[in-house]
C-alpha cells in the first residue's frame, strides 16, 4: 500500500508554475529521498501533502485520503521544515512538550535520549538557540513523533557532520525497530544516498527520475575512452553528460549500453553525479 | 485525541501567556494605585479617584492573540493540526478568557466596593458607566469586550498572516478612511449629534456588552475565514 | 559503502568474503538486516537484499524466528563461482593490458612465475 500517491498535481503561483503535472507514489514503511534543486518544488510538494498549502488542480492522496484538513489523516503525519517557526517564547523542553501533544505515537523517552544525543540545553528559550540547535530541535521531533509519515525538509541548515552523523544513524536505528514512511529532501546527496530505498528527483516543477535507489546506482555508469571508442560503445544511449579533453570522451550514460567494452573504461556512476546530470544546470528564479 | 482538545492544550501550555498577562498587569495596576493613593492620603476621599487604570488590563491583552497567530499557529499546522481544529481551539480559548475576565473582575470590583475602595477610597474597577447592580450583567459589561478585543486583534493578526505588512497597512488605511467617510457624512448631515445622543440614550449594558458582542461576531467571521485559507 | 555498484550486491560480497576467510563459519549466524544497515549505515531493506540473494544462491539458509545462518557447503559454493569469475574479472582484464602495453602471453607467464615482482 502506498502511504503518499499523487496524480498529475499541478500548483500554479502568482503566474510561476511551481508544480507541473506531478505523479508518484511512494510506498509505506520505506525511506524515500526526494531531491532536486532549490526552487525545483519539492517543498511545495511536501507542503501540498501536509494540507499546508492548496493545489491548483490534480489528486493528491495520504493513507488513502486527501489530506487538507483531515484531521484522521494528519494526525499521523509529521513534516519538520528547515524554515519551521516555533514559538520563539517556548523553551525546548515546552516545544517537546507541544510535538507530544501533537503527536499521538510521541515516543517521550527517545526524546530525551535525542535531547542528549545533540546536547541540546533543555531549559533555553527557543530563541537563544543557534541555528544548528534548533534544527536539532526539528531533528528531534520529527524522529520521536513516529509519524507513519514522516517529512524531512532540509532538516540540517548549521549542523555539523557529526551531528548529522547522529541523525542519519538515529534514523536508521529506529526506522529498523519502528518501520515507517520517511520522506527526506535534501540536496547533500551523497550523505544520505545509502539511506535511501526509493528516489524521486524533481527538476522545474517535473518527475525527471522516479527509480529504486539501489537499481540507480547500478544502471547508470560513466565511460572515459578514446573519442570513437567511447562514441562506438555508447552509440544508441542519449548520454546525461559529455565532457572532452584532448581526443579523450568521458560521456555519463544513463544505462550501460548492452555491448562489450572495448578499449573504454566503464565505471559505475555515483547517485550524487546522476543527480547532478539529470538536472538542468542553467540558473532559475 | 480530539484534534480540537489537542489545540487547545498546545494553546494554553504556556498558559500564562494565554491567560495570566492581564491579570499580572491588573495586579501591577491595583497594586500601585493603591500604594500612590495611601502615600498622598485619601484627599480625594469626597469625590473617590476615579483612575483608568483598569484599561491597561484590556490593552494587556491585545498581544495574546498577535502570538497566537503567528507563532503557535505556523507550529501548530506544522505538528499537522488542522486549521479547523486551530479556530476550534482559539475560540474555546477566547471563550474561557472572557468568562474568566467577566468573573474573575466582578469579584475584584465587588471586593472594591466592599473595601471602599480598597481602603483608600480610589475606584478602579467600579467606574460610574461601568456600574451595573445585576452582578451577572456586571460580569457581561466586564467579559464581552475582552472576547471583542481578542476577536480584533485575531483578525490583524489573521490579516498580517494572510496578507503580510502590505495587508495590514491596507486594512488600517482601510479601517481609517471608512472611519474618516462616516464622520465625514455624519457632520455634513447634522446629524453627528444624533449618533451621540443614540449611544448616550442607550442603557450602559447594550454599549459595554451587546455592541461589543456584534463587533465579536464580525472580527471572529473575518478572522475564521482567513484562517481557514491561511498557508505557512 | 562507496563504490558505485548496487549496494546490496557489496553486502553479499561482504558477507561472501567473511565466509571465505572463515570469520563466518558454517552453520554460525549472520548478523541480522537490521545490524547490518546500522553497521554499514544503509538502508535496511537494501541489507535484506543482499541477505535475501544469498539465500536464493543457497549460500545462506533461515531459521525462522531466529535468522539467517551459514549453509554447510558455503564456503565451497562461494569459492566455486568466485574460481569461475576469476578468469572474467582479472585474467582477462590483464590480458587486454597487457596487449596494449606490447606484453605477449609469454611475457605476462613469465611475470606471474616471477611473482609479479621486478
Amino acid at each position: 500500500m502506498s502511504a503518499v500517491f499523487v496524480e498529475d498535481l499541478t500548483m500554479r503561483y502568482r503566474g510561476h508554475t511551481a508544480l507541473d503535472g506531478v505523479g508518484l507514489e511512494f510506498q509505506e514503511n520505506s525511506i524515500h529521498g526526494l531531491l532536486g534543486r532549490n526552487g525545483a518544488g519539492k517543498t511545495t510538494l511536501m507542503r501540498i501533502l501536509t494540507g499546508q498549502e492548496f493545489a491548483t488542480s490534480g489528486r493528491v492522496e495520504v493513507f488513502g485520503q486527501p489530506p487538507r484538513e483531515n484531521s484522521a489523516v494528519l494526525s499521523r503525519v509529521c513534516f519538520i521544515r528547515e524554515s519551521l517557526k516555533y514559538p520563539t517564547n517556548f523553551k525546548v523542553r515546552e516545544a517537546l512538550a507541544a510535538a507530544a501533544i501533537a503527536c499521538d505515537a510521541w515516543d517521550a523517552a527517545f526524546a530525551e535520549r535525542l535531547v542528549r544525543d545533540f546536547a541540546l540545553p533543555a531549559h533555553r528559550p527557543l530563541k537563544k538557540l543557534s541555528r544548528g540547535q534548533l534544527s536539532a530541535v526539528g531533528i528531534i521531533i520529527g524522529l520521536a513523533s513516529r509519524a507513519p509519515l514522516t517529512l524531512f525538509d532540509e532538516p540540517y541548515l548549521g549542523l555539523d557532520a557529526v551531528a548529522r552523523q547522529v541523525f542519519y544513524d538515529r534514523l536508521l536505528e529506529d526506522f529498523a525497530e519502528h518501520p515507517r514512511t520517511i520522506v527526506l529532501s535534501t540536496h547533500l546527496i551523497d550523505e544520505v544516498a545509502d539511506l535511501l530505498e526509493h528516489v524521486v528527483l524533481i527538476d522545474a516543477g517535473r518527475v525527471v527520475i522516479d527509480a529504486d535507489a539501489d537499481e540507480l546506482r547500478g544502471q547508470a555508469v560513466s565511460v572515459a575512452g578514446s573519442a570513437e571508442a567511447v562514441s562506438a560503445y555508447a552509440q544508441g544511449v542519449a548520454p546525461l553528460h559529455r565532457s572532452e579533453l584532448a581526443g579523450r570522451l568521458r560521456v555519463a550514460l544513463p544505462r550501460r549500453p548492452a555491448r562489450p567494452a572495448d578499449g573504454v573504461s566503464v565505471e559505475p556512476l555515483s547517485l550524487q553525479d546522476l543527480i547532478v546530470f539529470s538536472t538542468s544546470q542553467g540558473d532559475r528564479k | 485525541m480530539n484534534p480540537t482538545s489537542k489545540a487547545v492544550r498546545v494553546q494554553i501550555l504556556k498558559w500564562n501567556q494565554t491567560f495570566a498577562i492581564p491579570w499580572y498587569s491588573l495586579a501591577l495596576a491595583i497594586t500601585l494605585v493603591v500604594a500612590i493613593y495611601a502615600v498622598v492620603g485619601g484627599g480625594a476621599s469626597d469625590s473617590g479617584g476615579h483612575t483608568g487604570a483598569a484599561t491597561i488590563f484590556y490593552a494587556s491583552s491585545a498581544g495574546t492573540q498577535l502570538w497566537l497567530i503567528n507563532q503557535l499557529f505556523p507550529f501548530c499546522m506544522a505538528m499537522s493540526v488542522t486549521r479547523g481544529a486551530f479556530v476550534r481551539a482559539t475560540m474555546l480559548v477566547v471563550a474561557a478568557e472572557a468568562v474568566i475576565a467577566g468573573v474573575g473582575l466582578t469579584v475584584l470590583d465587588r471586593i472594591e466596593r466592599a473595601t471602599g475602595g480598597w481602603f483608600v477610597h480610589v475606584q478602579l474597577l467600579d467606574l460610574p458607566y461601568l456600574h451595573q447592580e445585576n452582578v451577572f450583567a456586571q460580569a457581561l459589561v466586564y467579559g464581552v469586550p475582552m472576547a471583542a478585543i481578542s476577536a480584533v486583534m485575531a483578525c490583524v493578526g489573521a490579516v498580517f498572516r494572510t496578507f503580510g505588512q502590505l495587508g495590514l497597512w491596507v486594512f488600517g488605511m482601510g479601517a481609517a478612511f471608512l472611519a474618516a467617510v462616516v464622520f465625514a457624512a455624519l457632520t455634513l448631515t447634522h446629524t453627528a449629534g444624533s449618533v451621540g445622543h443614540f449611544f448616550a440614550s442607550q442603557p450602559s449594558l447594550a454599549n459595554l456588552a451587546l455592541y461589543p458582542l456584534v463587533v465579536l461576531a464580525v472580527f471572529g467571521g473575518a478572522w475564521a475565514l482567513l484562517m481557514m485559507r491561511a498557508r505557512i | 559503502m562507496d563504490d558505485g555498484r548496487p549496494l546490496f550486491q557489496q553486502i553479499a560480497e561482504q558477507i561472501e568474503g567473511a565466509i571465505l576467510d572463515g570469520s563466518l563459519a558454517a552453520d554460525g549466524q549472520v548478523p541480522s538486516t537490521n545490524e547490518l544497515a546500522a553497521f554499514h549505515r544503509i538502508n535496511p531493506a537494501t541489507a535484506a537484499k543482499g541477505i535475501n540473494q544469498l539465500v536464493t544462491d543457497g549460500i545462506l539458509y533461515k531459521k525462522r524466528g531466529i535468522g539467517m545462518f551459514v549453509a554447510t557447503d558455503a564456503r565451497e559454493r562461494v569459492l566455486e563461482r568466485r574460481r569461475e569469475a576469476f578468469g572474467r574479472d582479472f585474467v582477462k582484464p590483464l590480458l587486454v593490458e597487457a596487449r596494449r602495453l606490447g606484453l605477449s602471453a609469454e611475457d605476462v607467464k613469465k611475470l606471474i612465475e616471477k611473482g609479479g615482482q621486478e
